[in-house]
């Protein structure tokens, strides 16, 4: 194998790896955070980083932002469904507390997809 | 010879600048979206129309449809269906709520076409699993198999309702009704009619994970839908083109579960044994009705690696992209056609129907 080989298997590699994990994910970075609760519907940006309590209808739950990412970190459900499923930091992604009536959807670039199912 | 060429020179302006005028004139079509709690769970929709003021009106018939449906179709709070669950369970001739009995006669129908696997009469394992409440089972724990198998030896079976014109009663006492593998797809089916009643040619609504279109969206291209991956929340499994009037529904068993030593407990409960369907990750269907696709994924899921072929044909399902257990996929050929952007992680392999 000679040194451009080489050279362009070091780059062609990692180059078609990043094109491949982007291809492949559902959608791209967000810039804003649409919330809503039985109580209200509100867009925050995604640019701070910070929490927020929210009334819902069981209670108070607790979503945190933090690089362009969202979460629920708690909630007074009984399942706790909605932190176990983690950050969502792509747009288009939802994450809901069902029993608690909220949900958060990252909306930002256009998504590639219209829906999802699942 | 040189007048009649201007003349067709003159005309052929005259039907370009026409052209541009009408298209100058005609109103964009606006986009609409929106998500709200409805049956249970989140439903996103997409609403395209030129008039905004129709656009509203129909979010909000949005809202009340699903309301009324969600208030209809409940199994375990006071309504339509509860009641019809204490009457059955007296094995006595009563006459149904008319609202409920369309549910009732095209889930039967469905049922027999799925060999039962697709059965709504096993509300009383479903409550058993404690899957009957708003906010997940009291207790994770999986119920007493003494129980469970008390249960499913009573079989009962939607064959066991009989139905008159509007009157009906069960001939087994153990039925108790639950609709929720097929009551999104009616919902989609009845609000689909109703925005297109409604003068709206091109929307997608998406219930949990459910979603049926018409139309195509505002760039006039085909709806464009992503198929979860069952096990990594950030990533698809495909992206699908949905044609005007199809629905695409997954079932899957990581929405509504609970984990008990390990091990998963998940909402799709096979009535041949009483326990949640192992045998399947997740189940995508592709087809016109999206109350015989809620049900068909439904009875699929339940059937696993080895039937889903037969299932699917009995079922007239032409569109079926299976996940087992293991993570390996199978697709019908059709479905396979249809599949873009496929995850290049996925072990994905054509199956024919019979």
């Amino acid at each position: 194998m000679t040194l451009a080989d080489r050279l362009l298997l070091a780059f062609v590699i990692p180059g078609i790896a990043l094109f491949a994990y982007n291809t492949w994910q559902p959608s791209t970075q967000a810039k804003q955070v649409e919330i809503i609760t039985p109580f209200e519907k509100k867009i925050v940006p995604l640019y701070a980083n910070t929490s927020m309590m929210l009334a819902g209808a069981l209670g108070k739950s607790k979503i945190d932002i933090d690089h362009h990412r969202a979460r629920f970190s708690s909630s007074p459900c009984k399942t706790k469904f909605c932190i176990h499923q983690g950050w969502a930091s792509h747009s288009g992604e939802l994450r809901a507390c069902l029993p608690n009536k909220i949900s958060l959807r990252l909306i930002g670039q256009t998504s590639k997809f219209d829906s999802i199912t699942f | 010879m040189l007048r009649t060429l201007l003349f067709q020179y003159i005309r052929l302006i005259l039907v370009f600048t026409s052209v541009l005028f009408t298209s100058a004139c005609q109103q964009k079509s606006e986009s609409y979206s929106n998500s709200i709690f409805a049956l249970g769970t989140i439903v996103d929709f997409t609403i395209v129309h030129r008039d905004p003021a129709i656009i509203q009106r129909a979010s909000q018939s949005i809202q009340q449809d699903l309301d009324y449906m969600h208030f209809a179709f409940h199994a375990w709070q006071p309504g339509p269906l509860s009641r019809i669950n204490q009457l059955l369970e007296t094995t006595a001739t009563f006459t149904v709520n008319p609202s409920v009995l369309p549910l009732i006669q095209t889930s039967k129908e469905l049922s027999l076409q799925s060999q039962g696997l697709f059965n709504p009469a096993i509300g009383h394992l479903v409550r058993l699993w404690g899957f009957q409440s708003d906010f997940g089972p009291e207790d994770e724990t999986p119920p007493d198999s003494e129980k469970l198998q008390q249960l499913v030896s009573s079989k009962p079976s939607l064959a066991d309702i009989v139905i008159d014109n509007v009157q009906m009663h069960s001939k087994n006492p153990a039925v108790r009704l639950d609709m929720g593998a097929i009551a999104k797809g009616y919902a989609l089916d009845r609000i689909i009619e109703h925005l297109q009643d409604q003068g709206i040619q091109s929307a997608i609504i998406n219930a949990g994970g459910d979603l049926k279109a018409i139309g195509q969206h505002s760039q006039g291209r085909p709806w464009y839908v992503g198929i979860k991956h069952p096990r990594q929340a950030n990533a698809v499994l495909a992206g699908l083109n949905v044609m005007p009037g199809e629905s695409v529904f997954t079932s899957g068993d990581y929405e509504r579960f609970f984990v008990h030593e390990n091990r998963r407990y998940h909402h799709i409960i096979d009535p041949r044994t009483g326990y949640p369907a192992s045998q399947s990750q997740s189940v995508t269907v592709i087809t016109e009705s999206a109350t015989r696709a809620d049900a068909a994924s439904t009875a699929l899921f339940i059937a696993g690696p080895k039937d889903w072929p037969a299932i699917a044909a009995a079922m007239n399902i032409k569109y079926v992209l299976f996940v087992d257990a293991e993570g390996n996929a199978e697709a019908t050929p059709e479905m396979l056609k249809r599949m873009q952007e496929i995850n290049p992680a996925l072990k994905l392999i054509s199956r024919s129907l019979p």
